[in-house]
């Protein structure tokens, strides 16, 4: 291969895959689920609502799947190219839309704002150069690019209850559960690997996974509160 | 960043370019009657109880603090003392809700932003009084080149970030205006004469004092100075304070502490306990916790006075105090002493169960203590701690 595309930096060779197997689950919280917290909108109630905004740090579902962890296989080297479009995080309702993106390495993250109000994006980097700029209304859109990956906090100054995550992805197999903790990845060349499983309130864990030609390994992750 | 690390050296504002940011004549006030500025920091100032010449002193080492590679500001920037109309109208509208929005976090003198105070960011009104009107402007430029971690975004990333409509989309000139509004709020920028003044009283006062006295007050135990040594711990331990001192004696302390005792200099403390200006209910939730959790678990919790105490084993206590030479060492009212604290008012200062108990192991409380273990039997150790806090 000697195109350069994302994520060969970071030792990852992406090109086609045959016999690719998936790896799907679920990741569950082990233990009972705490109450959610409340958010107090202190400001722009107008845009931001008033009351019922809740904390997106641990959400679980009534079978205990936690939406928002982010699962991955941390050590492969080889397989799937990533994909090049670029991805979208949207200030909505003094939200992060999604609360926690995936975006590649040396790829580019579009910051929406069609709240009509000002909003800023900060993130809390450590290999990435850190970025504080305002979004004001006639911003509707600004985009930024994150080189190292790295999980980071982003958060609007201007909204203090707002929070969310940006994954800076070092390959395409990367994904984030969905509201019944369910994840998939898929078209994974054959082999074994560490599988990490990262949630914001709950850390890492990791385990160890056999992919195998056009099989479908199933597994479920338990995290607990520490 | 070594040395230490805590919330409030995070909070505390970097001075690395202190003389670019702040006017000497306010610097000079502020110093001497430290306030507020950033209401959304958790720490505070305190008081240093600075004589003029110290106050000086630190202004004029702040005032060398400059940006040494910075870009000269182009002509059209450059302040001109007034601000024109079109600049006064454009800078109506950039700082409105429809554009940059600045006083949804930035306080402007009785309009206060929504939210919380610690979410709000200083009032515009006094900016003109603290701030060089030049480095307004690199201040809106990028606010996180000067100060890590700023609350303040930046609003100008790129030639294309500043609307259009305004000022025919030109980034330099929307700047320009909003240093121009700035410098137009509050009192346009009058501060006091004590400046100028504590400099005709002082001509030999230099800047290379004020550097050493920035690390001597450890001023760089909360802030950052590019050109300065991290700071250190700089107090006494404070980890038998519970057990130590008297209740009354703390609080009034932390409401008004006292110039430093001679004797810690002899210590090695060369810091002042600065005047956090706590208000009675933080000085009492202090206490508490001193009491609660800053304590000796070999003492009783309580250690108070020695039931058996009399006149005569305080005045056994006295003529130990005299052969022991603990005099060469300990002031006691206008007698003299030498290096080690001085004892006046140990009575209501001390607990009374702590200083024998202190006396007969000074290592065991204060390991790094020049205190000789004098090998006092229990006895004569109730004797000295009688005649030094007996009622």
């Amino acid at each position: 291969m000697s195109m350069v595309m994302t994520g060969a930096a970071w030792g990852y060779d992406g090109g086609d895959v045959s016999n690719g197997g998936t790896v799907s689950g679920a990741v569950k919280l082990r233990g009972d689920a705490p109450a959610s917290r409340k958010l107090e909108v202190t400001k722009d109630q107008e845009v931001c609502g008033k009351d019922g905004k809740v904390s997106q740090e641990l959400v679980v579902s009534p079978d205990k799947g936690i939406r928002y962890a982010v699962v991955s296989l941390t050590d492969i080297k080889k397989g799937k190219k990533a994909a090049g479009a670029a991805v979208e995080l949207n200030q909505q309702g003094c939200s992060f839309q999604p609360h926690v993106v995936v975006v590649p390495a040396g790829g580019t993250l579009d910051i929406l704002n069609n709240d009509g109000i000002l909003h800023n994006f900060h993130t809390h980097s450590t290999l990435n150069p850190s970025i504080n700029k305002a979004q004001p209304k006639f911003k509707k859109k600004m985009s930024e690019k994150f080189e190292k990956p790295e999980i980071v906090k982003v958060s609007c100054d201007a909204h203090a209850w707002m929070s969310g995550w940006i994954v800076v992805a070092a390959h395409p197999y990367y994904a984030v559960t969905d509201e019944s903790g369910a994840f998939k990845l898929e078209n994974v060349p054959p082999g074994t690997y560490t599988l990490e499983v990262w949630q914001e309130s709950l850390g890492k864990v990791a385990r160890e996974v056999t992919v195998k030609p056009r099989e479908e390994t199933k597994l479920t992750i338990e995290l607990s509160k520490k | 960043m070594g040395g230490l690390q805590t919330t409030v050296r995070e909070d505390a504002p970097d001075l690395s370019f202190e003389g670019e940011r702040v006017k000497p004549d306010w610097l000079f006030d502020f110093l001497k009657q430290p306030h507020t500025i950033r209401p959304g920091l958790r720490a505070r100032m305190p008081d240093f109880r600075l004589t003029d010449e110290e106050a000086l002193a630190l202004t004029e080492f702040l005032g060398t603090l400059r940006e040494r590679d910075a870009q000269p500001l182009p002509e059209s920037m450059k302040y001109s003392g007034t601000i024109s109309r079109e600049y006064r109208e454009a800078a109506r509208l950039l700082t409105s809700k429809d554009y940059l929005d600045c006083f949804k976090c930035h306080v402007l003198g009785d309009k206060t932003p929504g939210g919380k105070p610690q979410e709000w960011a200083p009032d515009l009104i006094k900016a003109a009084t603290r701030l060089n009107p030049d480095w307004i402007i690199r201040w809106i430029q990028d606010p996180p080149k000067y100060q890590p971690g700023t609350r303040m975004p930046v609003f100008f990333p790129d030639k294309d970030s500043g609307p259009e409509d305004i000022l025919e989309g030109d980034e330099q000139q929307q700047i320009a205006a909003l240093r121009g509004y700035i410098m137009s709020l509050g009192d346009g920028g009058r501060s006091s004469q004590a400046y100028r003044a504590a400099k005709e009283s002082y001509p030999e006062v230099t800047a290379a004092m004020g550097r050493s006295l920035m690390v001597k007050l450890n001023c760089v135990g909360c802030h950052n100075v590019a050109t300065l040594p991290d700071g250190k711990r700089v107090g006494p331990s404070l980890a038998h304070e519970g057990s130590r001192v008297q209740r009354a004696w703390l609080l009034g302390f932390l409401r008004n502490p006292t110039v430093i005792t001679p004797g810690y200099d002899l210590l090695g403390l060369e810091a002042r306990m600065p005047n956090f200006r706590l208000s009675e209910a933080e000085s009492k939730a202090l206490a508490d916790y001193f009491e609660q959790h800053l304590v000796d678990t070999t003492l009783s919790k309580d250690p108070v006075g020695d039931p058996e105490a009399t006149g005569q084993l305080a005045e056994q206590g006295e003529r130990l105090f005299e052969e022991k030479e603990c005099r060469s060492c300990h002031r006691i009212g206008s007698k003299a002493g030498g290096i080690g604290p001085v004892l006046t008012g140990a009575r209501d200062k001390l607990k009374r169960g702590w200083v024998h108990a202190f006396i007969r192991n000074p290592q065991h409380f204060l390991p790094t203590t020049n205190m000789p273990n004098l090998k006092l039997t229990e006895e004569e150790a109730r004797a000295v701690g009688a005649f030094l806090v007996a009622p």
